[in-house]
């Protein structure tokens, strides 16, 4: 019966995986042990595994200078027995020992949503989100910029791929970090992800605007805004984790929308707190667009002045009900 | 011929010191006469003890109170249980002080003090002429007390408000010291200045008015009902006007609807380089009432700005247009205590003869003063793709009938021609 001797590293992730059909196999920094360790702390010949009558492997310390460990770091004095899957340490250097008959887990089968977020990788997709953005930002410096400083155009341009390169930095820390846990980078998904997320709040904005000035600025349309960009913040965290890591569902879902919640916190607490009397500013929305992107009819001046009247009720309640408190 | 020289340098020098209508005699003798009868006026922490603030007062012979101004007393007003009165004498006597009666509206304040001066002030029953001497009594940043001559210049133009205009240096401190005639008779109440030997006087016949009413039982409630009166005063003037309009850009808009509103106007019509001409005409009612040192109300403000934008395509014209009507203040002070946050409505109106207008109509509560609102409303229109009127107006310490009836009118003032 053959042996499965990997070699781990200090955050118990294989480095190498070796596999025997002999009962003794020798571990060491010599070369010519059958596993050869990298570890300095490691003596030349230090341990040798090997299999007994009955077919049980036993881990014999050859008076080493570090020593040899067995699970639950027991010091191995003469030699401990090993049970296929245990770990076991020469000096500081983790070994696992498997017999070939030890169970392997199910296979996982191709996930859609994870092909998805694979395929997204592509440079056309990032391409498309790249283009949405920039376009995003062009429509911005159009409407704002003043004809006096007309000349600023350039220069306001150049911050388009200021901007797109600024927001590599993310995709890039979650490759980093994923190489960290010895998985694969993912970088072009993530970056992809990154990009669809912002081109998607871009068009949000654009639509909430048009919608906030449609509402007349109700509490609504601000709800309604709010919601969508952490909606968008959610899904873009969710993808970046399931890419980055190998958490359940579940987890990974829960992380992403309470991460979120948290970078969206300060608008929610706008929309739940309510104004202070110390703001001197008025707190409304001011969005305007021309007439014919309005879809309602308008109030006329007899509703108008009905409204005011509520307005001048709700008013009078809150008084009295803070004056109680 | 040297001889002559000096006869006609001593006559020159004879002729100036005699030139003024009030003279260093009479001064010192209206001085000297009433000395005992002025006070000076401070507000006292209970718990510390310290001066808080400080102003100055006068006894009256009869009946025998004590008048100073509103804004001097404010805290011990609100805050009873937090301040005391005291006054201070010529004569180094102290005493406490009772307040017994106020008018914020003309800034005056009645108090009551077991302290008897050797003579006292009367009020003049008659209005002095234009030009008369004057001589306001006071002290001015705790100096001590002085007297100032002036001269009497007639009720001042322009204001809502009865306020005698003193031509002479009223300084802070002397606030609620008495500004009176050569035989001592009180003319009008220090209470403001504009700097420059411009100052102000509350009239003695306010003061009358007060006498007449004291003592009042209780004050708060006589505060709100003085405000309330006040302000209906000034709006059923300014809603029975027959509002003057102006033409402004496309539109017309109101101009100087009742003489105590004053307007003013500026533009960058000039200024080629800008994409976006801009027209402004700002107009209001500047005098407050004082509350407390942290409230003011009473102001009335009206504010119009045409955009135009030729070159810009209509989606730049909206985006400058919105940025012109989102930063919308309060106008007047006002203290968490003193007021409830803002709500605002918003709103596309379609007024029968205007234009669409996307509106914006701001209120808060006053907390001590139920019925009293603070109103700003803004609103802009909407029918053209290129250019824009704006109007906005914020009324301070307003009743719901007052603030609808004006929004009312104002909306249907402002009309595109």
């Amino acid at each position: 019966m053959a042996v499965i001797v990997e070699v781990l590293n200090k955050q118990q992730k294989v480095t190498e995986r070796h596999k025997f059909a002999q009962p003794l196999v020798t571990l060491g920094r010599a070369f010519d042990n059958d596993v050869i360790l990298f570890n300095k702390h490691v003596c030349p010949y230090h341990a040798k595994l090997t299999q007994d009558d009955e077919g049980q492997w036993w881990l014999e310390d050859l008076s080493s200078v570090n020593g040899s460990f067995v699970a639950g770091r027991k010091t191995v004095v003469a030699k401990e027995q090993l049970r296929s899957g245990e770990l076991c340490w020469l000096g500081e250097q983790a070994l696992r020992l498997y017999d070939d008959a030890h169970p392997v887990a199910a296979t996982l089968p191709f996930s859609v949503v994870g092909q998805k977020l694979q395929a997204m990788g592509h440079w056309f997709f990032i391409l498309l989100f790249a283009l949405v953005i920039a376009a995003d930002q062009i429509v911005e410096i159009w409407l704002t910029l003043p004809k006096q400083v007309e000349h600023l155009w350039p220069l306001r341009l150049t911050d388009i791929p200021k901007n797109l390169l600024m927001f590599c930095i993310w995709p890039a820390v979650l490759a980093l970090w994923s190489r960290f846990n010895q998985q694969e980078s993912h970088f072009l998904p993530q970056l992809s992800l990154t990009y669809a997320a912002l081109a998607s709040s871009a068009v949000w904005g654009a639509f909430c605007y048009w919608l906030g000035f449609n509402l007349d600025g109700s509490g609504l349309a601000q709800v309604i805004e709010v919601v969508g960009y952490t909606l968008i913040l959610a899904a873009l965290f969710s993808g970046n984790l399931w890419l980055a890591t190998h958490w359940p569902l579940r987890a990974q879902a829960s992380v992403a929308f309470a991460v979120a919640l948290l970078v969206n916190s300060g608008q929610w607490a706008g929309l739940v707190m309510p104004p202070s009397p110390f703001d001197r500013s008025l707190q409304y929305d001011s969005r305007m667009l021309p007439l014919s992107f309005y879809l309602g009819k308008g109030k006329d001046m007899q509703q108008y002045e009905q409204d005011l009247q509520q307005l001048f009720e709700q008013v009078e309640l809150q008084r009295i009900d803070t004056d109680k408190e | 011929m040297l001889q002559k020289t000096w006869t006609s340098l001593l006559l020159l020098v004879l002729c100036c010191c005699s030139a003024p209508g009030y003279s260093a005699a009479v001064a010192e003798k209206v001085f000297a006469d009433y000395a005992d009868a002025l006070l000076q006026i401070k507000v006292l922490e209970h718990a510390s003890g310290a001066k808080s603030a400080i102003g100055s007062g006068f006894l009256l012979a009869d009946p025998a109170l004590v008048v100073t101004n509103y804004h001097v007393v404010s805290e011990a007003v609100l805050f009873p249980q937090k301040y005391q009165l005291e006054f201070l004498a010529q004569n180094q006597q102290k005493g406490k002080l009772e307040i017994v009666a106020v008018d914020v509206v003309n800034d005056l304040a009645l108090l009551k003090a077991d302290y008897k001066a050797a003579k006292s002030f009367q009020l003049q029953q008659q209005t002095p002429v234009q030009g008369a001497a004057v001589y306001s009594l006071g002290n001015p940043h705790d100096l001590g007390l002085i007297v100032v001559p002036g001269t009497y210049n007639g009720i001042q133009k322009h204001s809502f408000y009865p306020r005698v205009h003193f031509t002479g240096a009223i300084n802070s401190g002397m606030s609620g010291g008495p500004a009176v005639n050569e035989v001592g008779e009180v003319i009008g109440v220090n209470v403001a200045s504009a700097g420059n030997d411009l100052g102000f006087l509350v009239p003695a016949a306010a003061l009358q008015k007060l006498l007449a009413k004291a003592p009042v039982a209780d004050l708060k409630q006589d505060i709100q009902q003085q405000l309330i009166g006040n302000q209906q005063a000034m709006f059923q003037q300014i809603l029975q006007a027959d509002w003057q309009l102006k033409n402004f850009g496309p539109a017309r808009v109101p101009d100087e609807i009742v003489p105590f509103i004053r307007c003013w106007g500026t533009s960058n019509v000039e200024k080629d380089k800008d994409d976006i001409k801009r027209v402004n005409a700002f107009c209001n009612q500047p005098e407050e009432i004082f509350l407390s040192s942290e409230f003011s109300t009473g102001r009335i403000e009206m504010q119009f700005e045409w955009i135009q934008a030729k070159e810009l395509h209509p989606l730049q014209f909206f985006r400058r247009y919105q940025q012109s009507i989102d930063q919308m203040n309060a106008d007047n002070r006002a203290g968490e205590d003193d007021v409830t946050a803002y709500s605002c409505q918003n709103q596309l109106i379609r007024p029968a003869e205007g234009q669409h207008a996307k509106a914006i109509f701001c209120l808060r509560a006053y907390r001590n003063y139920p019925q009293l609102f603070d109103v700003a409303y803004i609103s802009a229109s909407l029918d053209h793709q290129q250019q824009g009127v704006i109007s906005h107006f914020t009324l301070a310490g307003v009743d719901q009938k007052m603030a609808l009836e004006f929004s009312h009118k104002f909306i249907g003032a402002v009309v595109w021609q």
